[in-house]
């Protein structure tokens, strides 16, 4: 089956969204970020952060991963999918906010980043350390709290960069999707630990949404490593549960508004008159 | 359980000409329903726990991660997986907690463990966060076990 493509964007390379690292975040960036999440929060309508965490787990449990029935092909697309929204999400509260990926490598050490482990910012609560739990579950466990918990473990348990490499020179997609999503994703999800480690409420912790912006980083550059955009053409045509958006529509981030420059420089050009050196 | 020795495996016909290209060990059916874990994978030590050490033993042939869905937070029977759809019309997703398949590479394990002998024992240990530690939990559930070697 043809892919159909979004519409198409006027002009690609116009505000071209560039996700970077927690580490690499501007005091700028990171107060937008900050914001905007912090003006998601309260809300109780389809802008509000509960609304998005909700698809993913508790109530919803939208969420495509690997199960006894077949390869896990809806893992990265419907991920990306999701990052995508929430992003647009955000920049409805401040245009300026986007996502950041957590790089674990550089976490080895420290554990948690800094950007969502302090509690306090300035005098107020950091938005990025905690978030909002449902509190109208029908069977809440014992131990169920207004906002999220966390209990990471050793930091030096976390993937470092050898292992990483290890998963991107797989170049079997769905073999690489597998041990992105086992021995990578779910590891880190269990090491952050309390809500974080599990599907149910793992949305509700900001860090979710690093954490999978890291992931979706290391589908782009097996996809540049690899020249391959990945899932099969067969299954271009599968909607991913929002909206219009199928796999074929999720499988170019630039056509999503964002990509994973390692870095970025833009050098203005003094305004000329296009006739000045010209003899006539 | 909180361990799982297998019985006396036999080695794939490949592994006794030590031929084979690579080894996978399968767990079919995998429960997935409570908090998440690590299940390691010793071959050849059938006293191995969660207390084990992974740095440089040579039973340690590795690790997978279990995202675990968390504590049925829904009405009576909202955790109940159904057998299968209800109907020839029933195209809805499969339900979240339908069990798992996952896979673990065991070649240079297998080939240093159990290279010149003809039976060997995988052990796996089932490994939970908890408060920030390690700890062995009663968590690792699953139908049935595979090896599956390629030559």
């Amino acid at each position: 089956m043809p892919l159909t493509p979004l519409r198409a964007p006027q002009n690609p390379s116009q505000d071209l969204r560039h996700r970077v690292s927690v580490f690499n975040l501007t005091q700028q960036a990171l107060t937008a970020l900050r914001d905007a999440v912090a003006k998601m929060k309260p809300r109780g309508d389809n802008k509000g952060f509960e609304y998005f965490a909700g698809i993913h787990g508790w109530p919803q449990f939208r969420c495509q991963h690997s199960t006894d029935q077949g390869q896990a092909f809806l893992f990265l697309p419907w991920h990306r999918a999701y990052l995508y929204l929430f992003e647009l999400a955000l920049q409805d509260q401040n245009q300026q906010a986007r996502l950041c990926w957590w790089d674990w490598p550089a976490s080895r050490q420290a554990g948690i980043p800094p950007a969502y482990e302090e509690q306090d910012v300035e005098g107020q609560p950091n938005p990025l350390a905690s978030g909002p739990l449902p509190q109208n579950v029908p069977n809440p466990p014992p131990n169920w709290s207004p906002t999220t918990q966390r209990e990471p473990g050793n930091p030096a348990e976390l993937p470092g960069q050898e292992v990483v490499e290890e998963v991107l020179a797989i170049s079997d997609y769905y073999a690489f999707e597998l041990a992105l999503e086992r021995q990578l994703h779910n590891n880190v999800h269990g090491w952050v630990g309390g809500d974080m480690g599990v599907i149910a409420t793992s949305a509700y912790d900001p860090i979710f949404w690093a954490h999978h912006t890291m992931v979706d980083r290391l589908w782009s550059l097996w996809q540049s490593k690899h020249a391959s955009p990945g899932p099969p053409p067969d299954t271009y045509a599968r909607p991913l549960g929002f909206g219009k958006l199928t796999v074929g529509d999720v499988l170019d981030t630039k056509r999503l508004g964002y990509d994973y420059a390692a870095s970025v420089q833009h050098v203005d050009v003094p305004a000329e008159d296009p006739h000045a050196n010209h003899q006539h | 359980m909180d361990r799982y020795v297998s019985p006396p495996l036999t080695v794939p016909p490949p592994a006794k000409h030590s031929t084979y290209d690579h080894v996978d060990l399968e767990l079919h059916g995998l429960d997935h329903s409570g908090e998440s874990f690590a299940v390691r994978a010793f071959v050849n030590d059938t006293e191995a726990t969660a207390q084990t050490p992974t740095e440089g033993n040579p039973a340690y042939a590795g690790s997978f991660y279990v995202f675990g869905h968390g504590p049925c937070l829904g009405d009576e029977g909202h955790c109940e997986v159904p057998p299968g759809p209800v109907s020839p019309y029933d195209f809805r997703d499969p339900h979240p907690l339908t069990p798992q398949y996952q896979s673990l590479p065991i070649t240079d394990t297998l080939r240093a463990r159990a290279g010149g002998e003809s039976k060997f024992t995988v052990t796996l240990v089932p490994v939970a966060n908890r408060g920030g530690k390690p700890e062995g939990a009663d968590l690792l559930y699953f139908g049935r076990l595979g090896l599956i070697a390629y030559s």
